[in-house]
């Protein structure tokens, strides 16, 4: 047996191709072409553009070498201090930044890489979705639909962003802000419209912009945020793939890096809803990494990986980070270009902040080491980076913790690593002065660490959930929520109120798991997640209530189980999930995973200590799955990448639907209808 | 030898022939994947054939020929696992036993691909799809990023854990 990796996989892959045997006849190239002969072919206005629904972020960082940091105790490590004498970090002067990509590209070009000027790809298409089986809800009553619930007010009351930290938005697909819906156009994906949805029975559209494919570049609207009279639109560029140019720049370099791609903002005014105006357009190397928005003020993060380019004038250029403002070309200033000595890597971490309501130049600043997943409050700036560290016999796997301030413009200040992994922005938490992050180290055991704002180690808590893998965690105030899973799902509550000695107080252990946890009033939790028996996990859908009011006995109360092969966006995307602001109610959209077509928005209600009902909102359209649920008033709607669908909130009628999309798409058995 | 981006705007242009040059070029380890995934020839014909229908019919937003393939394995993996899916509710490694058992050809294989079906088995289906892409297909871990839509990094810590697993369970 193989006593490395590459050998493993070696030997996986010999026996594998000895077990299969001949291709099988149905299979031929004559046989598949005689298949696909004669089917219509989806046709697309302009350049080819991703057909498959969402934009998924295209997060791809290079990590290219080891990082040569072992694994050691305590199990923080602070990685660059930024001191005056002995500084591991280099924000001097381009000349240095440029000899250190000279130096970094002679030492990558020999590391084990597939090929070289192999020609980045750039299509998209929605995130693969975890293979949770779908349900059709049972076990909870239907609300019968006469039946009513809202006592209506006076202003009415509109769904909102659900939001990791208050007062900083978080850019979506879908904004609402009580009169209008803003939808990004799923399928075209370079478009977006303004909704008017006064008359529920007459959906309207007010606006739509097509932004402007020129010759050269790509352009896709990606998420927004609406704030006030302005709407911003996050894009993401890319230039349009001329191989021939493609392999004279880029020959000899062994990997493309982001070539060439961009993030970028389009703000515009939109006082009159029918005719949004350009105001000003920003753009910054690299592919979208998040964004948020506090008041008027807008940050942006792109990992920006330098392409190694052959020639060194050129990369002279590649390796300073630019921005564009309306059109201008800027280089990074040198100072607030942070070059970590100890990272050998490619990628940056670009931020970019800016005004959205004023004319001044943005604040950018750099780091080396691209990023996973971020937590931001309305001070700081917390970059998580996934550090995987592979050598012949130990994996493992760390998270590096990057801090800027974002007081002054992003400056950035401290630094460290820590072991495991983070699942997402919710690991992560800043809370009266400290810094909580939780990690999982490969099946093995979980980990909750506390950390003061320079990220030197305060506190913490290992052994969490010993051969499990965490699945869902919550920070909230004192207290975390952390949720680990192998067979069966503990709920951890974990007391931070001595940030020196985190602990857990209480422990709930029941089958399935909760993928996502939702704070739900004072004392209770709704957990979105996927049911099981002792087995495991069964795959159903489960929608769970917690009461948390003792943490010491934390409970399940009250649950809904779907039944056969359904999926929630709202498992893993909290963007999916819909509170009512009004009454107690949340709503979630479900799909199907299988044939089934099951696709709607499903509303659960809330009484004392059970969820009791539920209503569905199904639109007609079913070509694309619901990515979000809204709601103004008495009237909620569903969105998805070719349609919003407006229903009466209390009946769940259906009052009109609108379609966005100029194609339709239909499955494979029906023929594909070309609306020119 | 004709370019493959030339074939690739025929087969665009509705020409089924050029197409067909492509699919070949990867026909050996589309089936493969397939038949590793789903653990039994028949549905394995079922999902490649589905697969490259889609392809076909969406080929239009392949952008270049280097895409192609990758392309053309997450049409094949999205379709595998909605064909998993979509079996009588176990957890997948019964599946897997189950019908490997009954697969014909299960006498004849080797002792050692048995036990890698079993200890494939024994993975979460999007691990196993990580495994299957790594080792069968060759791909990188930023071209798995772009297959399955989770970042290279995370990618890059299943692969481990998931070929960790499965040396322990061929180790047993």
């Amino acid at each position: 047996m193989a006593d490395n990796n590459k050998d493993f996989k070696e030997y996986l892959h010999d026996e594998m191709l000895k077990d299969a045997g001949e291709l099988p006849v149905s299979l031929s190239q004559q046989n598949i072409t005689d298949l696909v002969n004669g089917t219509p072919q989806t046709k697309k206005k302009g350049i080819a553009k991703k057909v498959i629904s969402i934009a998924a972020s295209f997060a791809i960082i290079f990590v290219a070498a080891i990082i040569g940091i072992k694994l050691y105790k305590p199990q923080v490590k602070p990685i660059a201090p930024v001191e005056k004498s002995d500084s591991k970090v280099y924000t001097s002067n381009y000349a240095e930044i440029q000899s250190f990509f000279k130096s970094l590209k002679s030492q990558m070009r020999y590391e084990a890489f597939s090929d070289s000027a192999n020609i980045n790809f750039f299509f998209g298409g929605s995130r693969s979705k975890d293979s949770i089986i779908e349900y059709n809800a049972a076990g909870i009553a239907e609300a019968p639909t006469s039946q009513s619930t809202t006592q209506s007010t006076a202003t009415a009351s509109h769904s909102k962003t659900d939001l990791q930290v208050e007062g900083v938005d978080e850019a979506d697909i879908v904004k609402n802000d009580g009169k209008y819906l803003y939808v990004i156009n799923g399928t075209s994906q370079n478009s977006f419209i303004i909704a008017d949805p006064s008359d529920p029975k007459n959906i309207k559209i007010a606006s739509e912009i097509e932004l402007d494919m020129s010759n050269d570049y790509n352009i896709y609207a990606h998420e927004m945020f609406v704030n006030g009279d302005l709407l911003i639109v996050i894009t993401e560029i890319y230039p349009r793939t001329n191989i021939d140019e493609y392999r004279r720049v880029y020959t000899g370099c062994y990997y493309m890096g982001s070539s060439g791609e961009k993030l970028g903002v389009l703000i515009y005014d939109i006082k009159d809803r029918t005719k949004p105006v350009l105001k000003n357009s920003y753009e910054l190397d690299g592919s979208y990494v998040t964004a948020r928005m506090t008041d008027a003020k807008l940050l942006l993060i792109s990992n920006y990986c330098v392409p190694l380019l052959e020639d060194d004038k050129e990369l002279e250029k590649a390796c300073i980070p630019s921005y564009w403002v309306n059109g201008k070309q800027y280089s990074m200033p040198a100072e607030k270009i942070n070059i970590i000595k100890d990272n050998k890597d490619d990628t940056y971490t670009l931020v970019m902040q800016l005004d959205t309501d004023s004319d001044n130049e943005p604040e950018t600043a750099a780091i080396l080491g691209g990023t996973n997943d971020v937590y931001c409050n309305k001070t700081d700036l917390y970059l998580a980076r996934t550090e995987y560290e592979e050598n012949s016999e130990k994996y493992s796997v760390s998270t590096g913790i990057y801090r800027f301030s974002l007081v002054d413009g992003a400056q950035y200040k401290s630094s460290c690593q820590i072991k495991g992994d983070i699942l997402n922005q919710f690991s992560m938490d800043e809370y009266n002065g400290y810094f909580r992050i939780a990690t999982s180290d490969f099946n093995e055991e979980s980990y909750i660490t506390v950390l003061d704002k320079e990220l030197n180690l305060v506190g913490q808590l290992s052994g969490i959930g010993k051969g499990e893998d965490i699945y869902a965690v919550r920070f909230m105030g004192d207290t975390a929520y952390v949720v680990t899973f192998y067979q069966t799902d503990p709920l951890f509550v974990i007391d931070l109120s001595n940030p020196e000695a985190p602990e857990i107080v209480g422990e709930l252990k029941i089958p399935g798991f909760s993928n996502m946890l939702y704070p739900y009033g004072e004392n209770k939790l709704i957990g979105i997640g996927v049911d099981g028996d002792e087995k495991g996990s069964n795959g159903k859908l489960k929608v769970s209530l917690f009461d948390i009011s003792d943490r010491k006995n934390p409970k399940e109360i009250s649950k809904a189980i779907f039944g056969e092969a359904n999926y929630s966006e709202a498992q893993y995307n909290h963007k999916a999930f819909m509170y009512f602001s009004d009454t107690d109610e949340f709503a979630i959209p479900v799909v199907s995973y299988g044939y089934d077509t099951s696709n709607y928005l499903c509303s659960f209600r809330i009484e004392g200590d059970k969820i009791t009902q539920y209503k569905k909102y199904e639109p007609e359209s079913k070509f694309s799955d619901i990515q979000r649920g809204a709601y103004i008033g008495d009237t909620v709607f569903t969105v998805s990448d070719n349609a919003i669908t407006a229903f009466d909130r209390l009946s769940t009628q259906l009052l009109s639907e609108i379609t966005l999309s100029d194609i339709t798409f239909v499955d494979t058995t029906e023929p594909v209808i070309v609306i020119n | 030898m004709v370019d493959a981006k030339v074939l690739l705007k025929c087969a665009q242009s509705g020409n089924a022939d050029s197409f067909g040059v492509l699919y070949s070029m990867y026909a050996k380890e589309l089936y493969l994947y397939a038949y590793k995934f789903l653990g039994n020839k028949e549905d394995a014909e079922d999902a490649v054939q589905q697969a490259s229908l889609q392809v076909y019919k969406s080929i239009a937003c392949v952008k270049n020929a280097d895409s192609f393939k990758a392309y053309y394995f997450r049409a094949l993996s999205n379709t595998a696992k909605s064909m998993l899916a979509k079996r009588t509710l176990h957890t997948v490694g019964e599946e897997e036993l189950e019908n490997a058992e009954a697969d014909e050809h299960t006498e004849n294989q080797a002792i050692n691909s048995s036990l890698i079906e079993g200890a494939l088995a024994q993975l979460k289906p999007e691990d196993k799809e990580i495994v299957l892409l790594s080792v069968l297909s060759g791909f990188s871990s930023g071209e798995i990023a772009k297959i399955t839509g989770y970042t290279s990094s995370t990618v890059r810590s299943k692969l481990a854990r998931a070929l960790k697993k499965l040396r322990q369970e061929l180790e047993k």
